[in-house]
């Protein structure tokens, strides 16, 4: 009896065949990926391991964990998709199955019909094929690997790897790391007390002509560091007086005498020039008061919220009735030329008048009428004319408003808050230019 | 006819019996060497001629006696001589004197023209007589003058030769050894083997043996055989099988490129696919498997591999060479 191309035993070899090699992917996979997952697992653990200790987001240790899985996941879909079975597929079967080629050949003949002349071997061929592969417990040919060791230390290293990421503590939160406000972990903030000491220490070499150059970071970081601490002791003052009052005033007065010294030592022409102005700029920040610097913060914090980009002659008034007024007044004396924009408020309370390079509210105490200030302002710059180098010094000290050429003019320049927390640091300065700078601000003797 | 599942059914199993019945028969007065009698038996389904190589006495010209007389075929027997010539081999015409006074040359047939012929001891004829042979053994036919003279099927040679006595000898030329199908190498026989060959030959007369199949059933078999399909990868096993006996080629083990001058030709795949679907019809099968083809690589690529001089000179086996082939040739 002739078995037709396309009856049952070439479907049935075909789709034995087929089930097999599934089987046996499957197979294979499942070794590998439990072959494999106890190391990824571990890997993950190692990784979460690493950082904790050093101190990375727990959302890294998660998405390493994540990716293995992702890429184990992977693997298993790959392996169980469909696709076209080769002889090469064939031969493992038929290997793995011990049916001594008989597979392998019917296969290729399932698929390949080489010629009539060999039609009745080929249909015997796959017939008996069809019946040796349908008696064959492919379950048996392809047990199921339990791996259990390998599962198991896949779920320990994975739960571990979990619980160091989320669970313990000593990390910062996850929450936080949700919400991208993550921040790396911070140091401890010194006490007050610390960075006087810290400044004592640098004041010290300073004074013996060894002063030591501060980074623009660590100069960034101890004005910092002063702010944020007199800021602290101003809101604890405000809150409690008495004892807190009296170790404010203590500290306040601990800084004066730093300023004294920072400003001493910048004089000591021993010292770097550059470590000098440094010095110097150390005296200014300690000599100002607390009381001033918070209240600086205070203002920088309303100048924070925000407001329309046209709305640089609109800073809010207290009486809110009065449209803000910007107003540039120009001096020329000589061949010099002063402007300064200034911002008041037409409403206030007709005090000194507050100095602003681009508009700001002005503090309570420092409100002016224009025509105060443009009388200030013409006697400034009038002393300004008449300056002569070193005639006018006042107990050792020069005038800021030196008689200068240049002419400069600063009118409409756009409001920007310029509270010095905020400042941002210099840019670097090249190397070419540097003699060139350092010869400029070296004072003369 | 149209071959049916239920034709090839049946060819098989008679196929298999048959080829069972040679080998029981010969077995009964061949003790041991199994797997000779149905290389042997393999190689005549074949069309194919072998090559007996061993040391004197271990039952070579015995061997194809039995199977003279097991196959109900016609039995010559050539003792090949340093002055055979290949007239002696093939015939030759002579002067006959007629019935009515006249004369005529008239061809005598020579020891060739038989079903089963024995070339014994072939290498100590001279090369122009072993070439005699060739002929024969790839047309099944022999010229002589300008008369070709067919030979009768099946055309079976069975020589042998002794791989010690090289003194007066005459190594087998590339052609000739190419148109051996086989080359069986006779080992000698086993200590159990030995109780046996002692017992049938030192006490009463031979063993008696049957004749269970003649010409016309060989040639019927011989066409089963080339019925049964093969698929193309185990086909191109047998092609790089073959392929990788040349030194040039990419398929060539480490052996093969240092020891071998000349590889395999395509007679050697062609030798390697019947006999593997004889193979595979001995065990009852319609198919060919990469594992019938190996079992058969051995002796079918052996005597095809043409050593240089290093190999020569360190004396390397052949076998060694093929063994390492097949390890390294995936199928």
């Amino acid at each position: 009896m002739s078995i037709p191309s396309g009856s049952r035993p070439h479907d049935l070899v075909r789709a034995r065949v087929e089930d097999a090699d599934r089987q046996r992917r499957q197979r294979e996979t499942s070794r590998r990926l439990w072959r494999a997952a106890p190391i990824a697992a571990a890997a993950c653990l190692v990784i979460a391991l690493a950082g904790r200790l050093a101190g990375w987001s727990p959302l890294v240790s998660i998405a390493v964990i994540a990716l293995a899985a992702a890429v184990l996941g992977l693997l298993v879909a790959l392996a169980r998709r469909p696709r076209t079975v080769t002889d090469a597929d064939a031969a493992a079967i038929d290997a793995q199955a011990a049916m001594n080629g008989e597979l392998r050949s019917a296969h290729w003949f399932v698929h390949n019909r080489p010629g009539a002349d060999a039609g009745g071997w080929i249909d015997f061929h796959v017939g008996r094929a069809a019946e040796s592969i349908q008696r064959i417990d492919w379950s048996r040919v392809y047990p199921a690997d339990p791996a259990s060791r390998a599962k198991a230390a896949t779920v320990v290293f994975a739960a571990a790897a979990l619980a160091l990421a989320v669970v313990f503590p000593g990390r910062a939160s996850i929450g936080a790391s949700v919400d991208g406000k993550s921040a790396p972990v911070e140091a401890r903030t010194p006490t007050l007390a610390e960075v006087i000491k810290q400044i004592e220490g640098l004041l010290d070499q300073a004074e013996l002509g060894q002063g030591r150059e501060l980074t623009a970071a660590e100069m960034k970081q101890l004005f910092a560091q002063l702010d944020k601490l007199r800021a602290e002791q101003g809101a604890k003052g405000a809150k409690k007086d008495g004892k807190d009052g009296k170790t404010e005033a203590q500290s306040e007065a601990a800084l004066k005498a730093l300023a004294e010294r920072a400003k001493r030592a910048s004089e000591n022409t021993n010292n770097d020039p550059k470590v000098r102005d440094q010095l110097a700029e150390m005296a200014e920040k300690l000599s100002e008061p607390g009381a001033q610097n918070a209240e600086n913060k205070e203002r920088d914090a309303h100048q924070e919220e925000p407001q329309p980009a046209n709305d640089i002659a609109k800073s809010s008034s207290s009486s809110g009735d009065a449209p803000a007024g910007a107003q540039s007044v120009k001096e020329a004396s000589g061949s010099a030329a002063v402007g300064i924009v200034m911002m008041t408020n037409n409403g206030g309370g007709g005090k000194e008048a507050s100095f602003a390079v681009a508009g700001g509210q002005g503090i309570a105490a420092g409100r002016g009428q224009m025509p105060d200030l443009a009388a200030a302002l013409r006697k400034e710059t009038v002393e300004s004319a008449q300056d002569t180098e070193g005639e006018k010094d006042v107990a050792g000290e020069r005038r800021q408003t030196e008689r200068g050429t240049a002419t400069a003019a600063y009118a409409h320049t756009a409001a920007a808050p310029a509270g010095r927390g905020r400042s941002a640091a210099p840019p670097v300065v090249p190397e070419s230019r540097r003699p060139a700078l350092r010869s400029y601000f070296i004072r003369k003797q | 006819m149209t071959t049916t599942a239920a034709n090839v059914n049946a060819s098989i199993e008679q196929f298999q019996s048959r080829f069972l019945g040679i080998t029981r028969e010969v077995g009964r007065r061949i003790v041991g060497h199994e797997d000779i009698v149905s290389l042997t038996v393999t190689s005549l389904l074949a069309g194919g001629h072998v090559l007996l190589e061993g040391i004197p006495g271990v039952g070579k010209t015995s061997l194809v006696h039995t199977l003279a007389d097991v196959l109900h075929l016609s039995f010559s027997r050539i003792q090949f001589t340093p002055d055979l010539m290949p007239a002696d081999i093939v015939g030759t015409n002579i002067v006959q004197e007629g019935a009515h006074g006249g004369t005529a040359f008239e061809f005598q047939p020579g020891p060739i023209f038989a079903n089963v012929v024995l070339a014994d001891e072939i290498n100590r004829a001279t090369p122009k007589t072993q070439s005699a042979l060739l002929e024969a053994m790839q047309d099944v036919s022999v010229s002589v003058g300008r008369t070709t003279h067919r030979l009768e099927e099946p055309f079976f040679v069975l020589a042998t030769q002794n791989p010690l006595e090289m003194e007066g000898t005459y190594p087998l030329p590339e052609a000739q050894l190419d148109r051996f199908f086989f080359k069986l190498k006779v080992l000698y026989p086993r200590e159990e083997s030995m109780h046996d060959i002692l017992d049938r030959t030192t006490g009463g007369s031979g063993t008696p043996v049957n004749r269970v199949v003649d010409a016309a059933t060989i040639l019927e078999m011989r066409h089963v055989a080339r019925g049964v399909p093969i698929a193309r990868p185990v086909q191109s096993y047998a092609i790089r099988l073959t392929l990788g006996t040349h030194p040039d080629s990419p398929h060539a083990t480490p052996m093969v490129k240092r020891y071998v001058r000349y590889g395999a030709s395509p007679r050697a795949a062609q030798t390697l696919v019947l006999a593997a679907k004889i193979v595979a019809l001995n065990r009852g099968q319609a198919f060919v498997s990469a594992e019938d083809v190996r079992s058969v690589a051995l002796p079918a690529l052996r005597h095809r591999l043409l050593l240089n001089f290093e190999g020569e000179a360190d004396e390397v086996s052949t076998d060694v060479i093929v063994n390492e082939l097949l390890n390294s040739v995936t199928a």
